[in-house]
């Protein structure tokens, strides 16, 4: 009984031996072919033409977003177009579920809260006020600085003022604040194919967004 | 409280200004009021077909066995006033939203409605309010409703037909002008501001004879987002849906984004920015549809 057993497990094994080898091979072969795709990569380093161009690349994308997040809080444009440049204004961020917004309060300046960009999104929408008015200006970048992961890190400065109404025709309330925010910025290299081999190309992306002053 | 809103359906993807302006007047009204209306609003679609077909809309109900004709009739005549004088557009048809229950709009009680049109160039017609800013409307919408003055609004909307109204050349500025393409660009005509709900001039967007002008265009100026919106479509015409955009800096390609997107972009660059589109190069198919379109964008803070 034991011997039959010994013979058909010896089948079994023979069948699919070739298959192993295969599988064997494929294993030990991958690694080293990936650190040849690696070495064979355009060095990551940019040129101080390119960083000068991906600054300003950066700035433009946060002036972008300056005037989506006016857009978005305008209550004469509609709710449909606003919705619209959310959609628009996500798209610069690297994560816009995982990158946070600091907001601080109108009553108190020291309190701060922490939405996600897309929630911070759609809460601007919603504002509870019959006119809002967010201006951005004074849009400073500092240069790309070099990452040990090979991507390159900036933080743009801007400050904010935000304006509202509150009330009927009848009593109106005005309120401003004032914030001094900064934007983290990454340049990461992404691969895109463009049907005959992938290109390498650099990707700048918005992050998390942080209050640095506020004041009523 | 009923709302009857007669318009285009978005369902037409040529013209999607319907569920802009649905949601552009029912939203803010349903928080206008305090407290609360309850607000039933029932957008009836029209499409593609004869300005006649438009005639029978409200007889169309008659399957509904609705009681009161004389309603009925008074809401045909302000379909017929409205459309009568108007060249069929291409979106006029006919195509009831069966969800709409008449009876019940007619049945509510006694007091009489209001009927509003919303047009670009709307024609006054005795005993209808009319208006071309979407603003003025739902404001006055909002008032019948919060002081409860009727208990049915009809609103009529009649929305650019952008077809007609937009022409943009295939040219692309900043390469030479085909043989058949004009010199220069056609001059450009500022809109005229409406400042009065009764017939007022037509306010188009601005258009000119090349590419860049019109993107340009897009970037403040004094254009309002809707009708940069109205611009943004006709220039979308030129591109073959899925092009591209890539912007380029200092002979680096900095960036790329989908064509609506990037004219979304222009459309709310802030009032403190100076913004700046070149053309470096356009690609494109046989058709003449542009796929990739090359940049070049010089911005400026204001005052820096």
């Amino acid at each position: 009984m034991t011997s039959m057993y010994m013979k058909l497990l010896m089948k079994k094994a023979t069948k699919y031996y070739w298959f192993l080898i295969l599988i064997a091979g494929i294993l030990y072969s991958t690694p080293s072919r990936a650190q040849n795709d690696d070495a064979s990569q355009v060095d990551t380093t940019l040129t101080d033409n390119q960083m000068a161009a991906f600054s300003q690349q950066a700035k433009d994308d946060v002036i972008d977003f300056a005037g989506h997040v006016k857009h978005i809080a305008d209550k004469n444009i509609s709710t449909y177009l606003r919705k619209k440049y959310i959609n628009n204004a996500l798209a610069l961020f690297s994560d816009p579920d995982v990158n946070i917004v600091e907001v601080s309060s109108l009553k108190d300046p020291s309190v701060i809260v922490r939405p996600s960009i897309k929630e911070y999104l759609f809460r601007l929408m919603n504002l509870p006020y019959t006119k809002v008015n967010i201006t951005w200006y004074n849009f400073k970048i500092s240069g790309f600085q070099k990452g040990k992961d090979g991507n390159y890190y900036a933080t743009a400065m801007i400050f904010q003022k935000f304006s509202a109404t509150v009330g009927n025709t009848e009593i109106h309330k005005q309120v401003n604040n004032w914030v001094k925010k900064s934007i983290q910025i990454s340049l990461v290299k992404k691969q895109s194919y463009n049907g005959v081999k992938p290109a390498d190309y650099w990707d700048v992306k918005l992050g998390d967004i942080h209050v640095q002053e506020a004041t009523l | 409280m009923n709302i009857v809103f007669f318009g285009p359906a978005n369902s037409d993807s040529t013209n999607n200004h319907y569920p802009k302006d649905i949601q552009d007047i029912v939203e803010p009204i349903q928080d206008a009021c305090t407290p609360k209306q309850d607000l039933t609003f029932y957008p009836l679609n029209i499409l593609r077909a004869d300005i006649g077909e438009a005639n029978k809309i409200v007889l169309d109900y008659e399957n509904n066995k609705a009681t009161d004709y004389t309603k009925i009739k008074a809401v045909e005549r302000s379909l017929n006033k409205f459309f009568e004088k108007e060249t069929a557009p291409a979106w006029l048809n006919t195509a009831i939203n069966k969800n709409f229950d008449f009876n019940t709009f007619l049945s509510q009680d006694k007091q009489k409605n209001e009927t509003f049109i919303f047009s670009e160039n709307p024609q006054p017609i005795a005993g209808i309010k009319s208006f071309d800013n979407i603003n003025d409307l739902r404001n006055a919408v909002a008032n019948l409703v919060c002081e409860k003055k009727v208990s049915k609004i009809i609103i009529l909307y009649k929305p650019a037909n952008t077809d007609a109204q937009v022409q943009i050349k295939d040219s692309v500025s900043n390469s030479a002008p085909a043989a058949s393409s004009p010199a220069a660009p056609v001059p450009i005509t500022l809109p005229v501001k409406a400042t009065t709900t009764a017939r007022v001039a037509t306010r188009h967007p601005v258009y000119s004879g090349n590419l860049a002008q019109n993107m340009q265009n897009l970037v403040n100026g004094t254009l309002n987002a809707e009708e940069k919106e109205v611009l943004k479509e006709s220039i979308l015409k030129k591109f073959d849906p899925d092009a591209k955009v890539y912007t380029y800096n200092r002979n680096t390609a900095t960036g790329v984004k989908n064509i609506h997107a990037y004219l979304e972009s222009l459309i709310v660059t802030p009032d403190n920015i100076t913004r700046i589109v070149a053309i470096d190069s356009a690609k494109k198919f046989e058709d003449g549809k542009i796929y990739d379109l090359y940049v070049h964008e010089t911005t400026n803070e204001k005052g820096n």
